[in-house]
């Protein structure tokens, strides 16, 4: 039995990897002198994510749409306002051929943050939240 | 188990985010149609024009744009009375506080000027009410009579800024007009605005005529006509209302098709009673068979790119659909289930073919890939066939036959939310759409 599942692994996609940068990157997302628990990290996420979502029209139906995907670093207030306006940091899907729908994908993304603001946030975590990206991916929806 | 724990643990750190900050994926929204507000143009100075003044023209034009966009599905046009409409200081300069209270995510506005050689400029300006960005400014210039057109070429901007497709607006569907009673009917070739706008009719009704499809790329359309009661297919110039027969098939020929690049018509030809494919040079009248066999081969339609041909052909049995290289080489079978599958047309968008499934009884609208996975069906009714995709390939046009044998136009969405009626004046079927004009 064990020799069968070893045959169906394709060893060639097996790379070894820096670990300890892993580990790094995870340090650096706890911030200094942090008292904030996974579970506050996974309640905060679900309160940013439940007032976004319904604000969100994306373009549904775009020849493109499964395959796209944008990153908005946003900056709050702490009154849950958006300071300056929200930066498309990275997008996945755009090509030479869809720019025009890459860049209305981006805008419905940065819609849905502008019109949802100001956003109610815990303010004793306002830490948090005062910079954090957004991933908006509709693969899910189509 | 250890070595998947390890891939777990890799595919994580692929995830993880690489800066000290909180990232939350949004994965769902909402498909709600977004609020635009669309007041009345306003007009620079008022005047009178030979289509009426230049202030009802700028309400007028509001209007159209307000059906087009709402027409789509995607957009909900709010009412006037939900803000305040502009004059035009704010169509430079919105109210966009005002705007937000009222729930409006876009401002569509401009202005209609008379200009002093007689031509009409309109104005076209689309704003994101919460960015209070500029989207679009445009100017379109026209004599009066085309006040409307200037209202699609707006529609058609501010739809592709949005969306980030091409608009579909300014252009028009052709279509069999049906009347008289069942047994002595009379069915004429017509034309009209995407909107139901301009209808006319291009031929008497003396003979039958079916499968009308408009040239890509010229004032042309094709159809087949049962003249002389051999049904033939025929070209129709719309400019000279010249009509000629295709070829020199001494038998049946239909499902006349253009190419993307309006040179070949792809036809069915009958002989000894099986059909096939052949393509048809426009300019030297030489044809090609490309199919052949004894089955029935018809219903052919180009790729985008030209390279390929999906067609319908009972050579397994049953109806089915086949995709082909263009010269007739290598044919695959892509539709498979319950069934049959017939009418196939390549999205110009070339993602999707829309065809007709029939299956249990009925007839309904379909999209399945050219490869012939993914397939879905739009529609659910009794009798829904014979789909054709609008210049963008977004939407689907068809005719639905109801259980007491009336027949009509309809459009969906290639989601398929959004089934809604085409207006005609008279029963209708065998829709086409139109290329935007140019």
């Amino acid at each position: 039995m064990a020799t069968l599942i070893d045959k169906s692994l394709p060893k060639a996609s097996v790379r070894p990897r820096d670990t300890s940068a892993f580990a790094r990157s995870i340090e650096q997302a706890i911030p200094k002198g942090a008292r904030i628990s996974p579970r506050q990290v996974a309640t905060l996420e679900q309160a940013i994510r439940s007032q976004i979502a319904p604000c969100w029209n994306p373009p549904l139906g775009g020849a493109d749409v499964t395959a796209m995907t944008a990153v908005l670093r946003i900056r709050l207030n702490r009154d849950g306002t958006v300071r300056g306006t929200p930066e498309l940091i990275s997008q996945t899907g755009a090509t030479s051929g869809n720019q025009a729908y890459a860049r209305a994908f981006a805008e419905t993304a940065k819609r849905a943050v502008l019109r949802c603001a100001p956003l109610e946030l815990p303010a004793d975590l306002f830490s948090y939240w005062q910079e954090f990206e957004l991933n908006f991916d509709p693969r899910l929806m189509t | 188990m250890k070595r998947t724990a390890l891939i777990a643990l890799f595919s994580l750190a692929l995830t993880a985010p690489a800066a000290a900050q909180l990232r939350v994926d949004i994965t769902g929204g909402s498909a709600q149609p977004m609020p635009v507000a669309i007041p009345a143009f306003p007009t620079t100075s008022p005047a009178q024009t030979p289509a009426g003044s230049t202030a009802e023209i700028g309400r007028e034009v509001a209007g159209i744009i307000s059906g087009n966009l709402g027409g789509t599905g995607l957009f909900k046009p709010l009412p006037a009375a939900a803000f305040t409409a502009p004059g035009v200081p704010q169509v430079s300069a919105p109210d966009f506080t005002s705007l937000r209270t009222a729930a409006a995510q876009a401002l569509v506005t401009g202005t209609v000027t008379a200009n002093p050689d007689g031509t009409l400029a309109i104005g076209c300006f689309l704003y994101d009410v919460f960015s209070e960005e500029a989207l679009v400014r445009q100017v379109f210039t026209v004599t009066p009579a085309g006040w409307r057109r200037a209202a699609h070429k707006c529609s058609d901007v501010v739809y592709s800024r949005l969306t980030g497709e091409s608009g579909y607006f300014d252009s028009r569907i052709v279509y069999v007009a049906e009347t008289g009673p069942r047994t002595k009917r009379v069915k004429r070739l017509a034309v009209m605005d995407q909107d139901g706008a301009n209808p006319r009719y291009l031929t008497s009704g003396q003979s039958l005529v079916l499968m009308p499809r408009f040239s890509p790329v010229s004032e042309t359309l094709t159809y087949m006509s049962f003249a002389n009661n051999r049904p033939r297919v025929m070209l129709y110039n719309m400019n000279t209302g010249e009509q000629r027969v295709v070829g020199n098939f001494d038998t049946m020929s239909f499902a006349g098709r253009f190419s993307p690049d309006g040179r070949t018509l792809l036809m069915s030809v009958t002989r000894t009673g099986n059909s096939d494919i052949y393509a048809y040079d426009i300019a030297s009248g030489q044809s090609r068979r490309l199919t052949s066999g004894s089955s029935i081969d018809t219903s052919p339609s180009y790729s985008p790119d030209g390279t390929k041909i999906v067609f319908e052909s009972d050579r397994g049995g049953a109806q089915q659909l086949y995709v082909m290289n263009a010269d007739g080489s290598n044919p695959q079978r892509i539709s498979f289930g319950s069934g049959r599958a017939a009418s196939p047309v390549w999205s110009p968008r070339g993602d999707l073919i829309a065809f007709t499934r029939m299956d249990g009884g009925k007839f309904r609208i379909a999209v399945i890939r050219p490869d012939g996975s993914d397939e879905r069906r739009l529609t659910d009714s009794w009798q829904d066939e014979g789909p054709g995709w609008s210049p963008n390939g977004r939407v689907i046009l068809f005719s639905r036959t109801d259980r007491s044998g009336v027949s009509k136009l309809r459009s969906i969405d290639l989601t398929g939310r959004n089934d809604r009626a085409i207006p005609t004046p008279t029963e209708a079927s065998d829709p086409a759409w139109g290329p935007l004009l140019k």
